[in-house]
């Protein structure tokens, strides 16, 4: 029940999110200084911003720009993830104890630095920081697929295939890589809602997304330092990101039950 | 076995509660406040280091050889009670005061501001601001215990700005002798009212009062009961935390509060707001003459005339700057006023300039077309001074006479001098704060260190130059003059407000006032209010 | 247990070796460094910046320079800050006392609190069970600097109950610790609650309930004691955000601490200070995880 109403919203969102900016009329780079901070009213229905554009255009707008870096920095992070921690399988004992140097000496540097000096080095922009966050994503991602892929390879049913004789590659693509596709969705989910956070938190440390870029994070950021004036300005994305970490974390956990 | 590991760690863990809330006492009671600032952990050495945010604490841990009137702008005596130009303008000699010693008991003599003067120009120091002040120096000699003779090799007016300014502020030797480069910043000892009792980067800076201090400018109180005596320097870079700290209490006094905040101070009655002008360069943008399509002045003049500085005004700075029209604001010597007005904003005409330029959409896009695409304009966004603000409205602004604006943001100095140094860009922000325009010319003299306008004019370099040699002020001005006229004429900036440093006081404090320079406080006159 | 201390000695050398060879080459990749920009704000010409840097090895090859750093390491010498001047074990040394204090303060209340919200979200009684829900909810989908704004507002600026800032004194760590545990309550709450809904469904617990023991019983003896594992892994998870945490919340508190320094040694390009903070992250780092496995031990011998 719960997870139709989690997985509805998110439908609803991205149509919306898609969808919505074709129809309206208010232009989320318009500046109007006349009408610079003003409350909600029926011509803006979220009120206006400090250089008076329409909030919801921007909310919006803003939607794409995070989901579509959620998207992205969690594919590159699934993706890298997911290759690395299955490797063992097919060049053997060795490359497991290299895999576990490399991913723990990589857990132990902090991701947050790992994405101010990506984002140094890159530029800010949406896709540097999308893959800046998605970088520092990477090592829990092969932590937790190596953890699964033990776990399914310690399994009767893989001990029984190999006592068959089946071949280490065909054990490893036929056999141990289905079983790891749940668990591994459902972790995408986590990894997802982190990197909503983290592209947020790089907007509050003020080297996010470009200024101007309508951005959930960022229109959080601008509406926590006009909280005292525009209190109105920062609920919406508060909130939208909100309900959208916890859809996507229900949606995925029973993915992986699914499955 | 289990049982005892756990209990072990239950003390552990109850022990580290313990010593954590000990709390540090102090055993004399102290006039104290909490001052709030906008410093990052760096460095604090005023010889060394050029931000504004050091002198707001070591203006009062030292003296200079001369002070400014903050009522009058007139330069008066400080450590040196009088000082002689000689008549070809080449050597300054200084009568210095008498009976003044260091917080360290150092003596204050004529060698110990050679040794000062030794130390800002060795290169070891790698001064940042302080060496550039002294202009054309070239050594000193000391006459007498209390006499010294400072000699350029060219006359250079400014001289008694820069020793009026906490850069050049006079240390004790012992005290920078015995530490390092480095390791002097901790332990500064200065003749001010206050004396530097400690810095812990990223968390406070201590100074306390000096009782022995009596050899303070005109405009410096004496102390009585209710000075302050104690000052706790606190650091908040998160600009939305600002006004809840002095709103809550914690701070006392809290510079550089965002304009929306301050405005939205106006119904609190235990919060005063201080609005303090900085005279200077006003926040401004310099256009890169080398680069297309900024080098074509018409260009240049038609993106200033479509920009509308009263609406970047009215909302990043809530109306608390003014606009400003010229390289100098108006607290600044020798402000052409003149300027005010020119370039008024004017959409229909700045379409029409670029028109006449040939720069039409050809293409219906919406933007101006260039050779290769649209007209595009790329801006270098330094993080400080609002200026990330402001180019979203100059972006929306410009996009409506159809120029494209690519922002190119920098999160320090360092990479917007890499973004400076590769040269694509058309405009870039940067400014210094200061009374005299000497400062003008680090910027627009072909050679200068800021020229990153890639500008030259044998016309304006003669002015610049002659302006800082001559003596007499009159001749000064109209030099000045004729040096902003130039600046504008060839639309070389894009000036957009006057700084205004916005202070609040909680109903604690009584007297905080602002010296010349609008950055430093004058904290030596600061009481607490005596109702308690 | 000799050799499973040996094995493990030379797997955090490993591990603390590659984290810090990483971060080296990562930093070396960044153009200029906070010499250079001090120098060219000085206006100091080409010459002198090279001298500088020379002085200070920083023209070397790059990969002399890493020999000489990593030797250096291992003297226990790790360098000066470029941006202060100061040794960086030094300035570590000054902010590591809020850091850690802060981090041990808030692990040690998100324990307390996420294991009671996580046996409250499985309660038979759906009240409590729909409050502790949307706690956890909220905790796990808020961004944190969002919460801490609303916690200074209401309780800081609005009742006046507690300081947002100070350090040291016990009443400035309230709101602070308040709002890092809160969130990582969040965590720890969820997979208590994951675990203790499969172990209630598991058969012995079932065979438990068959021989009439009473809920009480069953959940403290059975359940908790086999739900403690995940959560200890989870602890150890949740360094990393609790890093992370740390510098938004020393930047909204303006508290002083690892975390801020780490934020502004990066922007600066101060790489000792940086390379510093690293080794001392990914040390306390592999201590937390070494501590997880062995209280792992001590909960399930089987393991």
């Amino acid at each position: 029940m719960k997870v139709k109403v989690a997985f509805l919203f998110l439908v609803i969102l991205v149509m919306v999110v898609i969808f919505a900016p074709i129809f309206l009329n208010n232009d989320p780079f318009s500046t109007n200084p006349e009408i610079s901070l003003s409350a909600p009213s029926t011509q803006h229905l979220l009120g206006t911003d400090l250089f008076g554009r329409d909030n919801l255009s921007r909310f919006l707008s803003g939607g794409r720009t995070t989901l579509g870096m959620a998207v992205l920095s969690t594919s590159f992070a699934g993706v890298v993830g997911l290759t690395v921690s299955f490797l063992p399988l097919l060049f053997g004992k060795w490359s497991e104890a290299l895999l576990v140097i490399v991913m723990s000496g990589l857990l132990a540097i902090p991701g947050i630095m790992v994405a101010l000096v990506m984002i140094t080095l890159l530029g800010q922009g949406i896709y540097q920081v999308a893959f800046a966050v998605g970088l520092s994503q990477i090592a829990p991602t092969i932590q937790i697929c190596r953890a699964t892929r033990l776990q399914v390879q310690a399994s009767d049913y893989i001990l029984a295939s190999r006592a068959l004789g089946a071949s280490s590659v065909r054990i490893a693509f036929f056999h141990v890589f289905p079983n790891m596709l749940p668990m591994f969705l459902g972790y995408l989910g986590l990894v997802m809602s982190y990197s909503i956070f983290n592209s947020a938190a790089l907007s509050f440390l003020g080297i996010g997304v470009p200024v101007g870029t309508p951005d959930w994070g960022i229109l959080l950021a601008e509406g926590r330092t006009l909280f005292s004036v525009a209190p109105w300005m920062s609920i919406f994305p508060g909130v939208a990101i909100s309900c959208t970490v916890l859809a996507v974390n229900s949606v995925f956990d029973t993915l992986a039950a699914l499955t | 076995m289990i049982r005892k590991r756990i209990i072990i760690s239950l003390w552990l863990i109850i022990l580290v509660v313990l010593v954590g809330c000990s709390s540090e006492n102090n055993d004399v009671q102290l006039n104290t406040i909490v001052y709030g600032l906008t410093l990052e952990p760096s460095g604090i050495d005023p010889h060394i280091y050029q931000s504004a945010e050091l002198g707001i604490v070591l203006r009062s841990v030292y003296d200079t050889l001369v002070y400014r009137d903050p009522e009058t702008l007139e330069i008066i005596p400080g450590l040196a009670t009088s000082w002689v130009l000689s008549d070809d303008g080449l050597s300054y000699t200084f009568s210095l005061r008498e009976g003044v010693t260091f917080h360290d008991g150092t003596p204050f003599n004529a060698q110990a501001v050679g040794a000062n003067l030794d130390r800002i120009v060795d290169p070891e120091t790698a001064s940042q601001r302080a060496k550039f002040m002294l202009g054309p120096y070239v050594g000193y000699e000391v006459i007498d215990e209390y006499t010294i003779r400072i000699d350029l090799s060219q006359s250079y007016i400014p001289l008694l700005d820069a020793f009026s300014q906490v850069y050049l502020s006079i240390a004790s030797p012992t005290a920078f002798n015995e530490y390092s480069r480095n390791r002097y910043q901790f332990f500064q000892v200065g003749t001010g009212p206050f004396r530097f009792v400690e810095y812990v980067p990223n968390d406070r800076i201590v100074i306390r009062r000096w009782e022995d201090y009596t050899w303070g400018p005109t405009f410096y109180d004496l102390p009585v009961d209710n000075s302050v005596e104690e000052i706790i320097f606190r650091f908040f870079d998160d600009e939305a935390t600002r006004l809840l700290a002095i709103e809550s209490g914690d701070v006392n006094v809290m510079g550089e509060l965002p304009p929306t905040d301050a405005r939205a101070l106006g119904g609190n009655s235990q919060v005063q707001l201080l609005p303090v002008d900085v005279p200077g360069q006003p926040l401004q943008f310099m256009f890169n003459t080398q680069q297309f399509p900024t080098d074509n002045p018409i260009v240049r003049q038609a993106l200033i005339i479509a920009t509308n500085r009263n609406a970047i005004v009215d909302t990043v700075f809530q109306g608390f700057s003014s606009v400003a029209w010229g390289p100098l604001s108006e607290g600044s010597l020798f402000y052409n006023r003149q300027m005010v007005g020119v370039y008024e904003h004017n959409a229909q005409q700045a379409r029409e300039l670029l028109a006449a330029q040939g720069f039409v959409d050809g293409d219906g896009n919406g933007f101006l077309d260039a050779p290769n695409g649209d007209v595009e304009i790329v801006l270098i966004v330094p993080p400080w001074g609002r200026v990330p603000q402001v180019v979203q409205l100059l972006q929306d602004q410009w996009r409506d006479v159809g120029i494209r604006v690519q922002l190119d943001q920098v999160p320090n100095f360092n990479l917007l001098r890499e973004a400076v140094d590769a040269g694509e860009y058309n405009l870039v922000s940067f400014d210094t704060p200061g009374i005299d325009p000497a400062l003008l010319n680090d910027y627009f003299i072909t050679s200068g260190v800021r020229n990153w306008m890639g500008y030259s004019n044998p016309e304006l370099d003669a002015i610049l130059q002659e302006a800082v040699v001559i003596a007499d002020d009159s001749q000064r001005r109209l030099l000045y003059l004729e040096a902003q006229r130039l600046i504008m004429n060839n639309a070389l900036i894009l000036p957009i407000r006057e700084y205004r440093n916005l202070n609040a006081t909680d109903s604690t404090i009584e007297d905080l006032q602002f010296d010349a320079y609008g950055w430093f406080p004058i904290l030596n006159n600061v009481r607490l209010t005596t109702s308690g | 247990m000799g050799q499973f201390m040996i094995r493990n000695v030379i797997s955090v050398l490993i591990t603390l070796w590659f984290a810090v060879t990483v971060t080296f080459f990562m930093l070396r990749v960044l153009p200029g460094d906070a010499i250079s920009a001090q120098l060219i704000q000085a206006g100091a010409t080409e010459a002198e910046i090279i001298g500088q840097r020379d002085a200070l090895g920083l023209n070397q090859p790059i990969i002399q320079q890493y020999v000489d750093y990593m030797i250096r390491l291992i003297q226990g010498d790790m360098g000066d800050s470029l941006t202060v001047g100061l040794p960086v074990r030094l300035m570590i040394q000054q902010q590591i006392s809020p850091t850690i204090f802060l981090a041990c303060t808030t692990m040690i209340v998100a324990i307390i609190w996420g294991v009671l919200l996580g046996i409250g979200a499985v309660s038979e009684a759906t009240f409590i069970r729909r409050v502790c829900q949307l706690i956890v909810n909220l905790a796990i989908s808020t961004p944190i600097y969002w919460t801490g704004t609303l916690l200074i507002i209401i309780f800081a600026v609005e009742l006046r109950w507690f300081p947002i800032t100070g350090n040291g004194n016990a009443k400035s760590l309230i709101l602070p610790v308040s709002l890092l545990s809160f969130h990582v309550s969040g965590a720890i709450a969820r997979i208590v609650q994951i675990n203790l809904n499969e172990i209630k469904r598991a058969s012995y617990i079932l065979v438990a309930h068959a021989k009439g023991l009473t809920a009480q019983y069953i959940l403290y003896r059975h359940i908790f004691r086999v739900a403690l594992l995940p959560i200890i892994s989870v602890i150890a998870l949740q360094y990393g955000f609790l890093l992370s945490g740390t510098v938004i919340t020393e930047t909204l508190f303006s508290r002083p601490g690892l975390g801020s320094l780490l934020l502004s040694a990066t922007q600066n390009q101060d790489y000792p200070l940086v390379q510093g903070l690293v080794v001392l992250t990914a040390t306390l780092y592999i201590i937390t995880n070494l501590i997880a496995e062995f209280l792992q031990k001590i909960a399930d011998p089987r393991l």
